[in-house]
C-alpha cells in the first residue's frame, strides 16, 4: 500500500481545471484539495475479468497521473460507468478533501474514475490519459465498433 | 414459434413494440446467441430515455411487471455486449499459442482475436446476437462505487416472461441452448448482472 499526501495536488487540480469545459458541471474535480493516495494495485473481484491479483500489482498510479486523470477525463453518467464502458478489477483510491469535509476517488485500469463526497458522485472516463499502465483507450463508440 | 414481419418486428400478444431507431446499428445478417443483461435503472423508462439518446441499447427489454417491449429491430445490431471475453479460456479449450498470448491480460488483443473467430469459438458480440435486458438495479445507491453494489433479484413476472421470451427466440431463430448467456459470461461486467436470471 502506497500512502502519500500531496497537497500540492490541488493546485494542479484547480490550474487544469479552469480550462476544463465541465467547470460548473464538476464542483468536485475543480474545488477538491488534499488528494492523498490509499491504496494502489489493488485487485477487487466485482468484474468477470480474467485479470488476476498479480496482474493488478503494477497498476501504481503517481500523483500526476492521479492529477492528469481528473484534469482530462470525460464526465460519464452512472449508466455509462456502470453498465457500458468496460470495467476493471485493478484499481487505484485515496481520499480528498472539500471544504472540511473528506471525500473518496477511485480510478481503475480500463480508465474509469469516479469522485464521491457526502453522498455525491461523479463518474468520469479519461480517453486522452497517457500513461502506459491504462488499458488502450476505448470509449463507448470504441466498445462497440466491431459491430 | 414467434412470427417476425419483414421489419424484423415480432408479431405477438405479449410483446408490445417500441422500437428506438437511434440503437439500431449495422445489418444483423444471422442470429447465434442471446445475452441477457440487467439495465441498472430502476424503470423501463430510464433506459427508454437512454435508447432516445441512442449509441448502446437492446433488442427486447422487460419491465417490472413482466411486460416485453421489442425495442430494436431484429434485422439490426445493436450495441449491447462489448470487448469480448476470451471463450477458450473459460472452456479450458486454447490452443497453446494463445495461451501463451493470454498470460499477459489484454483485453483489446483479445477482443480483436476472438471477433476473428466464429460462433461457438467465441461468444456471440454485437454482430451476432440479440440483446435482453431486465430492468433492474444494482443495490444499495448510497455505494457510490457501482462495481460493489449487487443487481437485484428478478421479479417473478420478469423470470417468466424472460423464460418465455428465451424459449420462443431461440426456436424461431434455430439458437442453441448453449448460445445464450449472461452479460457478464462474455464481457468485462459487474459479476452479479442477471446472476438471478434463468431460462
Amino acid at each position: 500500500m502506497v500512502k502519500l499526501w500531496f497537497t500540492a495536488f490541488s493546485a494542479v487540480l484547480i490550474s487544469c481545471s479552469a480550462h476544463n469545459t465541465d467547470h460548473k458541471k464538476s464542483p468536485i474535480k475543480s474545488r477538491m484539495a488534499k488528494v492523498k493516495i490509499e491504496k494502489n494495485g489493488v485487485y477487487q473481484e466485482n468484474i468477470s475479468s480474467d485479470e488476476t491479483e498479480e496482474s493488478c500489482t503494477d497498476f501504481v498510479l503517481s500523483e500526476t497521473e492521479v492529477a492528469t486523470f481528473f484534469s482530462t477525463s470525460r464526465t460519464a453518467t452512472d449508466r455509462e460507468y456502470s453498465h457500458d464502458l468496460m470495467a476493471s478489477n485493478c484499481s487505484a483510491s485515496g481520499s480528498f478533501v472539500l471544504e472540511g469535509t473528506q471525500g473518496t476517488w477511485k480510478i481503475d485500469r480500463a480508465r474509469r474514475g469516479f469522485l464521491s463526497l457526502a453522498g455525491k458522485t461523479e463518474y468520469y472516463y479519461c480517453s486522452e490519459c497517457d500513461s502506459t499502465l491504462y488499458y488502450e483507450p476505448c470509449d463507448i463508440d470504441c466498445i462497440h465498433g466491431d459491430g | 414459434m414467434l412470427v417476425i414481419d419483414k421489419d424484423g418486428k415480432v408479431i405477438h400478444k405479449k410483446i408490445t413494440l417500441k422500437v428506438f431507431t437511434s440503437i439500431e446499428k449495422k445489418d444483423m445478417k444471422k442470429v447465434r446467441g442471446l445475452i441477457i443483461h440487467q439495465t441498472g435503472g430502476s424503470t423501463a423508462q430510464s433506459s427508454f430515455n437512454s435508447y432516445g439518446a441512442g449509441r448502446a441499447g437492446a433488442h427486447f427489454l422487460i419491465d417490472t411487471d413482466g411486460t416485453i417491449y421489442q425495442t430494436a429491430t431484429l434485422l439490426k445490431q445493436t450495441w449491447h455486449v462489448g470487448k469480448l471475453r476470451s471463450r477458450c479460456l473459460a472452456e479450458l479449450s486454447c490452443s497453446a499459442v494463445e495461451l501463451k498470448l493470454l498470460q499477459k491480460f489484454d483485453p483489446t488483443g483479445t477482443h480483436r482475436r476472438e471477433i476473428a473467430k466464429n460462433v461457438p469459438y467465441r461468444y456471440p458480440s454485437n454482430q451476432d446476437s440479440i440483446g435482453i435486458e431486465i430492468v433492474g438495479q444494482a443495490l444499495p445507491l448510497t455505494q457510490p462505487d457501482p462495481d460493489k453494489r449487487t443487481y437485484e433479484s428478478l421479479s417473478k413476472e420478469q423470470s417468466a416472461s424472460l423464460k418465455w421470451l428465451v424459449q420462443e427466440l431461440r426456436s424461431s431463430l434455430s439458437v442453441p441452448l448453449t448460445e445464450v448467456f449472461r452479460h457478464p459470461t462474455v464481457s468485462y461486467k459487474n459479476k452479479t448482472e442477471a446472476a438471478t436470471a434463468s431460462w
